[in-house]
């Protein structure tokens, strides 16, 4: 599911509540690679050191402001492309108070919707990865992947060049069941576990005994890309807004003349409430794994 | 099926702006944007719009996980290519009860198995490509803004409605005060409006959310109680 939402597009939405414009004009020169001053529509909303977003499609990048001449309208970046004039210069720059007494960066808002949406993927798991690791004879503790939130399953076998992944999920247990599963006459991995290890690892008992095996990993994800103003979210772009209104939420709770204790809880119910429409939605339809599965199961057995 | 425009028109209305660009409020950055958010709000609690993909999606031979088919938030049925259904199956069922089901392959898939928002499984794997047909819960808008205002809005009339509630509402954020806390009323008949329309979804597929219609608590939040 690709996302179409960029982050500017999130973030301008999010600046227009404040309330206060984006920047949104156009260039109206062509533009060459390189350290270059260019006429543009309009400046409103520009200063020096704000990120804008230049073009659209293969061409498009994102330029700091090293100049901003409002009675030239002109502004001044290094470009990486060249830009024909009338391309798209926009940007959620959260200008006001601009240079000196800022109410917000755009650093501090891109940190805002990256928290947000991993507090929304944490309580959602709403996304899943597969990643196959090859097992190593002998070798009992492997890490899980970078941006796993909580593995969910494991299964166990190998991959053949043609049919891909085959095997057999494991049970999940703790390393107390898994000890005696440590007798040597049991042949072949049958549970994994991830207590008494340390963050971010797993373990395999008994450890895998066999040259070639492969594990299949099934896990919640979580976004950990860097945010820029062109990133997506992870998320889908119709599950956006609710990221969007705990940003709101952060926004309003803080400190000085913008905050704003009856929105930011309302921003943050809006939040809460994308995340319980989602659960509702993952519920419903057996998208998720683990344990919600386990209860959910006899309810739907021969009925679907 | 409406568009975005009329719909803008009428929140124009509410927020006493012309029917124009937009003064105090942009119509394509702002109005828009508040409409498709609805949408995905209406689409969150009812479970509609429902989409059956007009073109065969592909699923790909020698793997058990696909991508989830674009335009479809979650899968609610699929069909093979002799217009059987395949059948719905949770993975815990098929560990528990079909150890080593990955090891299987087929020419057919006979249980697709959802997994979250972006996957679902199809067991026995295929040995080659086949083409299945799709219905799921439609993604509203599925497009990239700045919208033009000629989106479709794919839910039955009914719920324009409450789409042109739920912006005029959203759009108040902005003013903030006694002007936002009185939209708080039009939110909550936009909440009420889709529990209400969440019956029907409901009555027409009760093994959609087993939770029940609009299962996740429809009142404002206690914000408009204090």
């Amino acid at each position: 599911m690709a996302n179409l939402y960029q982050l500017n597009d999130w973030m301008s939405e999010v600046e227009l509540l404040l309330p206060e414009s984006p920047v949104g004009t156009t260039m109206t020169a062509a533009v060459t690679p390189g350290s270059q001053t260019v006429a543009v529509g309009s400046v409103t909303g520009m200063y020096v050191g704000a990120q804008v977003v230049v073009g659209s499609g293969n061409d498009q990048e994102i330029v700091s402001l090293t100049a901003v001449d409002p009675v030239g309208v002109t502004l001044s970046a290094v470009f990486a492309n060249s830009h024909p004039a009338g391309e798209a210069v926009e940007g959620a720059t959260f200008w006001a108070g601009q240079p000196s007494n800022p109410l917000f960066t755009q650093q501090e808002i891109l940190g805002y919707f990256a928290e947000v949406e991993a507090d929304f993927l944490l309580k959602t798991r709403c996304l899943y990865a597969i990643a196959i690791i090859n097992a190593q004879v002998g070798v009992p503790v492997y890490n899980q992947p970078a941006d796993a939130i909580r593995i969910e399953r494991i299964a166990m076998g190998a991959v053949d060049p043609t049919l891909g992944f085959a095997g057999q999920d494991l049970y999940n247990e703790e390393q107390y069941t898994i000890d005696y599963l440590s007798d040597t006459s049991i042949t072949r991995t049958e549970a994994w576990y991830q207590d008494k290890l340390g963050t971010g690892l797993f373990g395999l008992g008994p450890a895998p005994p066999q040259v070639g095996g492969a594990m299949e990993l099934a896990y919640s994800q979580k976004d950990v890309q860097s945010l820029t103003l062109t990133s997506s979210l992870l998320v889908p772009d119709c599950l956006g807004y609710p990221v969007k209104w705990g940003v709101v939420a952060r926004m309003f709770s803080k400190d000085g003349e913008i905050r704003d204790s009856r929105r930011a809880d309302y921003a943050q119910k809006r939040f809460e409430r994308g995340i319980l429409y989602v659960r509702r939605i993952m519920e419903g339809v057996l998208a998720r794994l683990s344990e919600t599965d386990q209860v959910m199961e006899p309810a739907l057995l021969g009925k679907k | 099926m409406s568009t975005l425009s009329p719909l803008a028109d009428e929140v124009q209305d509410r927020l006493e702006e012309p029917r124009s660009a937009g003064i105090f409020w942009s119509r394509t950055a702002e109005i828009y944007p508040a409409l498709v958010e609805g949408m995905d709000e209406a689409m969150l609690i009812t479970g509609d719009p429902e989409l059956k993909l007009g073109t065969l999606f592909t699923i790909q031979p020698n793997k058990t996980w696909q991508t989830m088919p674009a335009g479809i938030l979650v899968i609610l049925r699929m069909q093979a290519p002799n217009g059987l259904p395949i059948k719905k199956e949770s993975l815990v069922t098929l560990d528990r009860f079909q150890p080593g089901w990955q090891k299987d392959t087929g020419d057919t898939p006979l249980n697709w198995i959802p997994m979250g928002l972006n996957l679902f499984g199809v067991y026995p794997k295929l040995t080659q490509a086949i083409n299945v047909t799709v219905a799921g819960i439609q993604i509203p808008v599925n497009e990239a803004p700045p919208f033009s205002g000629n989106e479709t809005v794919p839910f039955p009339a009914e719920y324009n409605e409450g789409f042109v509630d739920y912006a005029a509402h959203v759009c108040r954020f902005k003013e903030a005060g006694a002007e936002f806390e009185a939209s708080l009323a039009v939110y909550q008949r936009f909440l009420d409006r889709m529990m209400e329309l969440s019956k029907f979804a409901y009555r027409r597929d009760a093994l959609r959310f087993v939770l029940g219609p609009a299962g996740a608590g429809a009142q404002v939040t206690d914000v408009v109680k204090r």
